[in-house]
């Protein structure tokens, strides 16, 4: 059932989400042949590759916010509005619901992010490409640190990357869920709840951090010891994956929030 | 017949108000029941409640067995007194999903009842008139092969020939054995096909009995509806003014 919800879902999200990613890739592409003469031509054609550089930035720009938006969107309205009584009489759990909703976040996000990574490439001219892999060359010969690692590396921030999308969805769907609970001003309490929960978290994270003290140093030096037992990547990414399971565990207080919220105080009237 | 529904002292507030007190009830399979009752009995929130859609506050409910979860999502079918779709689908994506949700689907049947009742597939929701999404609501509720179908209003806010269309269809697709509850306050065009009728006032179930034995009594459900749940009008001063004092009835 999980998968189905995915798709459902997904098929909501993506519909909005293609128009960015084509926007943002034809753009790329426009951009990858115009971006040697932007600057060399001062005439209307040299304007219009400007703009078009511009318009660019502003579709990345605005990826973000419609992905943060779609988020929101897809669990208020998804699952909170009138849609609710379709999603909420489905043979789901609650758990599969929300699960549900925050996979297919973070399958948008992840690729949102490829896609913003590809574009950035694609506009770069070949010359820098050329350059770029000569100049990984060098340095793994000289340090054995190349292409793979850096391939490795980018995978790893990419799981990162989706661990805290992860977390973030949980903790908008809580907020969300709490701010639902009151008979008026919904939004308005949802919006409370963000502050005082961010609160909660930056008292939490600095009584640990004060807690233990020399927190930053002793990662530093398991990072140093990574590095020069086992390599670069290794290190890389045992401090990235560190992050992705700190998320992790500080989403999963979300989304058990969450669910509770739901399964037992559910009413959407 | 074997029991469907059990309800034992179900009682839902919200906050302080009480919408639904000490219900004790039970519903056999194959039945046609009317949930009957002016605005605000708690009807919907009886509904809501065998669905899953709330958490009862006191006292419990149970279809086929199972508290409202998974297992009894799987053998309710649901139409609510509002529109739930997403306004970007077509009717073929819903019929989609659905296919996906509900094993006990069926898209032939769907897509016939689609042609029978003029709901073209492709059609966006969002070009739909109110009518077409409630006929597409219906077309899925009742494109199940379900053990219970709940109708929350099916013909409230259509005019008086559309309701005869919609109770048609309804009858048409339902399988026999299954029960089916119609929430309604228009008697008169549920009335034929009742087997029970059950009255909830103030959050309680006033009168529950066969449409059989109510008519024993030489009544209709309608008569009695009106027997229950008679309003003495109040009138306001002017009106006994200008009846000099006399009763205005």
């Amino acid at each position: 059932m999980l998968a189905k919800l995915v798709k459902y879902d997904l098929k909501s999200t993506l519909r909005t989400a293609l128009v960015f990613w084509a926007a943002a890739l034809i753009l790329a592409v426009y951009n990858h042949f115009s971006v040697r003469y932007m600057f060399e031509d001062e005439t209307f054609v040299g304007t219009l590759n400007g703009a078009v550089m511009g318009l660019f930035f502003t579709v990345m720009a605005s990826l973000g916010v419609v992905v943060l938006i779609l988020i929101i969107q897809r669990f208020w309205k998804g699952l909170l509005g009138d849609e609710g009584y379709l999603m909420f009489t489905v043979p789901a759990t609650v758990h599969q619901l929300v699960l549900s909703k925050a996979l297919s976040a973070t399958v948008v996000s992840a690729l949102s992010a490829l896609t913003g990574a590809a574009s950035i490439m694609i506009i770069m001219p070949s010359e820098f490409w050329n350059d770029a892999l000569r100049f990984i060359r060098a340095f793994e010969e000289e340090h054995g640190f190349g292409l793979t690692d850096l391939i490795v590396i980018a995978v790893c921030a990419l799981i990162c990357m989706c661990c805290a999308c992860l977390m973030l969805c949980f903790k908008l769907y809580t907020v969300m869920s709490i701010g639902h609970l009151a008979r008026r001003h919904k939004k308005m309490l949802a919006l409370f709840s963000w502050f005082v929960i961010s609160g909660i978290e930056n008292y939490i994270g600095g009584r640990i951090y004060l807690a233990g003290p020399g927190l930053m140093t002793r990662a530093e030096m398991l990072f140093d010891s990574l590095a020069s037992s086992s390599g670069y990547t290794a290190a890389f990414c045992v401090m990235l994956f560190s992050a992705a399971a700190v998320n992790l565990v500080v989403g999963l207080i979300y989304y058990l929030l969450t669910c509770r919220i739901l399964d037992s105080r559910l009413d959407l009237e | 017949m074997s029991e469907l529904i059990r309800c034992d002292r179900l009682c839902k507030d919200y906050g302080a108000q009480p919408v639904l007190n000490q219900l004790d009830l039970s519903i056999e399979s194959g039945r046609i029941v009317g949930l009957l009752g002016p605005n605000g009995t708690g009807k919907t929130t009886f509904i809501k409640l065998l669905c899953g859609l709330l958490r009862p506050s006191y006292g419990s409910v149970t279809i086929g067995g199972y508290a409202p979860g998974p297992e009894t999502k799987a053998m309710v079918s649901y139409l609510p007194d509002r529109l739930y779709f997403a306004d970007w689908m077509r009717a073929k994506d819903l019929i989609g999903s659905f296919a996906d949700f509900y094993s006990d689907f069926s898209r032939e049947r769907a897509e016939a009842m689609c042609a029978s009742l003029g709901v073209a597939p492709g059609q966006k929701i969002k070009s739909m008139s109110k009518g077409t999404k409630e006929k597409l609501q219906l077309i899925l509720a009742m494109s199940r092969r379900a053990r219970l179908y709940l109708l929350d209003e099916p013909i409230a806010g259509v005019d008086p020939a559309a309701r005869e269309f919609i109770m048609n269809t309804i009858l048409a697709n339902y399988p026999r054995e299954a029960t089916m509850i119609i929430s309604t306050h228009l008697i008169e065009d549920v009335e034929e096909i009742l087997d029970e009728a059950m009255f909830l006032q103030g959050g309680r179930v006033v009168m529950h009995d066969s449409v059989a034995n109510i008519r024993a009594q030489g009544k209709t459900v309608d008569g009695l509806f009106r027997e229950i749940f008679r309003i003495a009008p109040v009138y306001g001063t002017d009106l006994a003014e200008r009846t000099g004092g006399r009763d205005a009835r």
